[in-house]
């Protein structure tokens, strides 16, 4: 995993970019704290199932990518009045924010160390912005990108993103949104065979947030991804459902833990999974009630399809509830297409292949909650 | 029906007298204990005490070495606290174990009383003549030793062995060290390892080929002495085509520090046998502020070897500070079938870890996991469960339903669930629900005439029912009454 | 016992025909609240033993909370005023106690019970209120007599017996299941809540039926309605309009025959 002398590269790096002291400072702490506590082993909760030797198979992880151009970004109608936008370098030392990390998120801590690029946006109150991103691959070398997104009060975000084919990214997202905000994320993660995804996002949600998220994740060497939510006030709504498809020796690992810190909040999650040839799946969806938060409303539901004897689905729906007054409920499960369903399409006419397609489709639509029409198009099926 | 009612109606005498824990008391007879400490010594000491052969204590030793080099687990959603292993005393019998009773009536009378107290049917006549209608041979673990076993004779007609760990030993050598440790072997885990190192005695059961176990089986497990932990081991096997059904009780007294009980129970299973477990723990949960009460580590598992083998566990825990415990099944012949059956209530301070594993290995292997989890005051209940369904498990079917009911605001309920699949024609179904009694519930039985603490007593009982179906006639009863003693101080 | 004292202590300072015109319900000028939401501002009703009483109403009037007040959820708030039910301070007693008195209600979404046989549970609720009343426990076989005579007039399966309570009942069974517990539980005041709702009119009738077996001069019923399609078959004594938290008119059936050629808008007048 380090084939290049650390020290160096890490020199190399800080001395290249003009940046304070105090993130120079937060780097190297960082980095140290990525040292200390090592790679993720099968003992990491998140990580039991994601074999991390993985990454070996592409430029060390620690390899810093050259430039700045990682992002496009196609803005619907422009950036509103009093909306910012500015380089993750260039944040003021009161803006960072530190993210409680552990082995889990050990990750996160490389991220900080070797970060090459990144921004902060700052969305006006009552504001609407309609916005598309795409996270570039510009070198060879792994990225290591944060982003930042503030959403005011009143305001809507309605945001899609992307990721390069070619990906080796390891990407620290945070969304803070203020009460009554509403946010509509899209993120399309559809990835080469060969390449890596490694995905934090932290979505910290005030009062009466609206949350609706859906993703679409396609192969990978390993796509790896961790989403923490918290609930910081009460009437929030939350929903993420996502759709996951692994070939080959694809990958990929999805973990949500939903927080639910104060009471009256609703978090919601989706995942509708299917693994093939050798391909894996792991889904971890965990939601936590703490003490007293009351009314708060749980629903998981894991929906799983193995199409060869030498794929793997792993999946885990858990819940900590800690009061008694919730709403608490999940499933999941794993088989193969529905044998009846099947002969029924094929009794009218229908084509085998064609109709386990449909077949497949239709189990996968449960999560494509934005009913995007060709997102199924995109997927390798 | 009228039995359940009358014994509603024992619980609200037990109320009337206070009595939250009706097993806790010591009884005083004199006692044959070790020091506390635990090194090489105390190992050969219990094989030297127990007369065992050079096997065996090289297996002890071997498992010692191995425990040395292991640590507590600590990923369990449990708050532990440290253990002084050097505190406890590995060994303690009934002084008048040492001439080895040859019947009834040697036995201290003391000891007697104890198990009167416990309702242990022990005399057989008793049971011939009493009320009781289903005949249950018992075996007793007293603090470490295995004291009696009754019905040994009538079992012995039809080839049944039953008989305490260390006669087997003695008299079946050939059957222990074939299957002791062949389950859970002796580095499994932490306290399996410990027990394998220090394990005093238990229960050994062999049903032969063909056989139908013409009775029910049972073990009562009993912790007395102050500082000693228990270490009992279970070896039940059932020869092709067996039956058995077996019980399994439990009690401690009430003390104000923790003792610790790490048992290890192993089942095997050949073509078309079927074994059936039921166990209802009741150790001393400790006190209202969370003080004292055991540390029930237990590892159980049983092998499904041979094809059509079926097993299934049924638990009702209501008792022990820490619960921590997976009854498992390895279904590893064709056909073979896995069921776990559990109840757990933790009221106070306690803390319940358990679930279970359904590794499948064989073709077309079945496995049913219903849990109900049931949290009272400020205690923890999680269940904790995996399937694996192996790449050749072809056709594995399973299904899981694990519902936690909560009962006040400062308890907790989790739910912990692996499930792993590497065969495209299984089938798993998992499904999960949190609730509380609700208010509406509790409203609707109080405008019918009927009282808040008999109405959560009713809805609870309901919502184990499930699981109580499973168990024999009796236990069930006594299911049911333990719940609502164990209940007590909850509601309100 | 105290309660025949209380009746003792009225009838001194009554009139003789007292006995025929004791009044068995005296609601006085209830407020009642669900949170912050005042729903009743200063009901009176009276019953007297054999009566029915319809209650209509537009939605939100306070109908159920009327159910819901003289039943006892803890929900509802009273704010004010009083409810005297045969001698006693109806407000004072828990919900069982209440029960045990003789109140009953046949509500309008009767809960699920998962796991717990009907059969079972009836016998519980019977078992305590006669405690209560110091009677002793009907036996099992008394009791099996007595429900599969029940439960032939209600029409109702035997399995609904076995099964846990409410639970997989169609919507007709669940009200059904009411009106059979009524009748094993004989109370002296019951309170209909929108049994209607939501039944066909074979039902209904199996319902009312039901309902108008138990009817005799000690037993009263208040029958809360917001069609008087039910008060065809449960004929009623009175028929009193409630809304806005008061009863605004009250008048015989052909009253409910007029509201269903009106309707309510005329409160709003």
């Amino acid at each position: 995993m380090f084939k290049n002398p650390i020290d160096s590269l890490f020199e190399k790096l800080t001395n290249r970019l003009d940046e304070p002291v105090w993130l120079q400072k937060k780097r190297r702490q960082a980095f140290k704290n990525f040292q200390d506590l090592g790679l993720p082993t099968r003992k990491s909760e998140l990580w039991k199932y994601t074999d991390v030797k993985r990454l070996e198979r592409l430029p060390d992880v620690t390899d810093v990518a050259e430039g700045n151009e990682h992002f496009v970004f196609t803005i619907e109608g422009g950036l509103p009045k009093e909306t910012t936008m500015s380089n993750i370098i260039d944040i003021k030392e009161a803006n960072w924010q530190d993210i409680k990390t552990d082995k889990e998120r050990v990750f996160v801590e490389l991220n900080t160390a070797m970060l090459n690029s990144g921004f902060e946006l700052s969305i006006a109150k009552n504001s609407q912005l309609k916005l598309h991103i795409q996270y570039q691959q510009i070198s060879a070398a792994w990225e290591n990108i944060r982003t930042v997104i503030n959403i005011g009060e009143n305001a809507q975000l309605d945001l899609s993103e992307s990721y390069d084919y070619d990906c080796r990214i390891n990407h620290v997202a945070i969304i803070n949104a203020a009460k009554n905000s509403t946010i509509k994320l899209q993120s399309n993660k559809l990835l080469a065979k060969t390449e890596a995804l490694i995905h934090y996002l932290k979505i910290n949600c005030a009062k009466n947030v609206s949350v609706e998220q859906s993703t679409v994740n396609n192969n990978a060497s390993l796509s790896h991804t961790i989403e923490d939510v918290d609930f910081n006030g009460e009437h929030c709504h939350f929903k993420a459902a996502s759709v996951n498809v692994a070939h080959d020796s694809c990958h990929i690992a999805e973990n949500i833990q939903t927080n639910h810190l104060v009471g009256h909040c609703k978090s919601e999650v989706i995942k509708r999974s299917l693994a093939t040839d050798k391909g894996q799946v792991a889904i971890n969806a965990k939601a936590v009630v703490s003490v007293a938060a009351d009314g708060s409303d749980v629903a998981q539901s894991l929906k799983n399809i193995l199409l060869s004897d030498d794929a793997k689905i792993y999946s885990r729906p858990e819940l900590e509830i800690n009061t008694d007054d919730v709403i608490a409920a999940h499933g999941s499960t794993i088989g193969e297409l529905d044998e009846l369903s099947l002969t029924y399409l094929r009794s009218r006419g229908i084509p085998k292949e064609q109709a386990k397609l449909m077949l497949i489709e239709s189990f996968l639509q449960d999560a494509n909650i934005f009913k995007l029409e060709n997102i199924l198009d995109l997927i390798e099926l | 029906m009228s039995e359940l009612l009358k014994k509603q109606k024992n619980v609200e005498v037990h109320k009337r007298v206070n009595q939250s824990y009706k097993d806790g008391f010591v009884t005083d007879i004199e006692s044959d204990t070790f020091p506390p400490g635990l090194n090489e010594e105390v190992v050969r000491a219990i094989s030297a005490k127990k007369q065992e052969p050079q096997w065996l204590l090289d297996w002890r030793l071997k498992a010692y070495a191995k425990w040395l080099t292991m640590e507590l687990p600590d990923w369990a959603k449990l708050k532990i606290p440290e253990i002084d292993f050097n505190a406890i005393s590995y060994f303690s019998s009934p002084k008048s174990d040492e001439n080895a009773p040859k019947s009834l009536d040697e036995v201290d009378p003391k000891l007697l009383e104890t198990y009167a107290k416990l309702g242990v049917p022990l005399h057989e006549q008793e049971i011939l003549a009493g009320v009781k209608r289903t005949k249950v041979a018992v075996d007793v673990v007293f603090d470490s030793v295995s004291v009696t076993t009754t019905f040994k004779k009538e079992l012995k007609k039809v080839g049944v062995i039953f008989c305490s760990f260390s006669e087997a030993v003695k008299d079946h050598p050939d059957l222990v060290k074939q299957y002791l440790g062949k389950v859970v072997p002796i580095g499994d885990n932490y306290f399996s390892a410990l027990n394998a190192a220090v394990f005093s005695d238990g229960s050994f059961v062999y049903i032969p080929k063909n056989t139908r176990c013409p009775m029910e089986l049972s073990t009562y497990f009993r912790i007395n002495e102050m500082n000693t932990g228990q270490f009992e081991r279970t070896l039940i096997i059932a020869d092709d085509g067996a039956e058995v059904s077996y019980l399994e009780g439990c009690t401690a007294p009430m003390r104000d520090e923790n003792q610790l009980h790490a048992a290890v129970v192993e089942l095997f299973i050949l073509d078309n046998a079927k074994i059936k477990y039921s166990t209802v723990q009741n150790w001393y949960p400790g006190d209202e502020e969370g003080k004292g009460g055991i540390f029930n580590f237990v590892t159980k598992r049983a092998a499904c070897n041979g094809v059509n083998a079926k097993v299934s566990w049924t638990q009702v825990e209501t008792g022990s500070a820490i619960t921590w415990k997976y009854p498992s099944c390895i279904l590893r012949g064709d056909n073979s079938r896995g069921e776990f059956y559990s109840v757990a209530l933790t009221n106070n301070y306690q803390q319940a870890d358990t679930g279970t594993k359904m590794i499948h290995l064989g073709k077309n292997t079945k496995s049913t996991i219903i849990s109900k989890g049931i949290s009272a005051g400020k205690s923890h209940n999680t269940y904790r469960g995996l399937v694996r369904i192996s790449k050749k498990a072809e056709g594995a079917r399973n299904h899981t339903q694990c519902d936690s009911l909560l009962i006040g605001k400062n308890c907790g309920a989790h739910t912990f669930p692996y499930i792993e699949c590497s065969n495209s024609t299984a089938q798993l179904e998992h499904e999960a629900t949190t609730s509380k009694i609700s208010e509406d519930q509790l409203f609707y039985c109080k405008q019918r005439g009927i009282s808040e603490e008999d109405a959560t007593s009713m809805i609870v009982d309901g919502f184990c029912k499930e699981v109580f179906k499973e168990l024999p006639m009796e236990f069930a009863v006594e299911a049911k009454a333990l719940l609502d003693i164990s209940l007590e101080g909850a509601v309100g | 016992m105290n309660f025949k004292r209380c009746k003792l202590k009225r009838l001194d300072g009554q009139n003789p025909s007292y006995e025929k015109n004791k009044i068995m319900l005296k609601i006085n000028n209830i407020h009642a609240q669900v949170g912050d939401n005042k729903i009743l501002k200063g009901l009176n009703l009276q019953v007297k033993p054999g009566e029915v009483h319809a209650i209509m109403g537009p939605n939100g009037a306070g109908k159920s909370t009327l159910g819901n007040v003289l039943a006892g959820m803890e929900k509802v708030q009273v704010t004010e005023g009083s409810v005297d039910f045969l001698g006693k301070d109806l407000l004072e007693l828990e919900i069982e106690q209440r029960a045990s008195e003789g109140v009953f209600m046949a509500f309008q979404y009767p809960v699920e019970i998962p796991g717990v046989n009907n059969m079972y549970f009836l016998r519980a609720a019977l078992n305590a209120q006669r405690k209560y009343r110091g009677e002793s426990e009907m036996n099992s076989s008394v009791f099996l007599k007595l429900v599969r005579e029940k439960i032939k007039m209600m029409n109702m399966r035997d399995d609904l017996l076995r099964r846990p309570v409410n639970e997989g009942f169609s919507g007709g069974e669940k009200k059904r299941n009411e009106i059979f517990q009524m009748s094993i539980l004989e109370p002296k005041l019951a309170i209909l809540d929108e049994t209607d709702s939501g039944l066909d009119i074979d039902a209904l009738k199996i319902v009312a039926d039901g309902v108008n077996q138990l009817r005799n001069a000690d037993r009263s019923f208040i029958v809360i309605t917001h069609y008087q399609r039910l008060l065809d078959y449960i004929v009623p004594d009175f028929v009193h309009v409630l809304a806005d938290g008061k009863i605004v008119r009250t008048g015989d059936k052909s009253l409910a025959l007029e509201l269903e050629e009106t309707g309510y808008g005329w409160l709003d007048k």
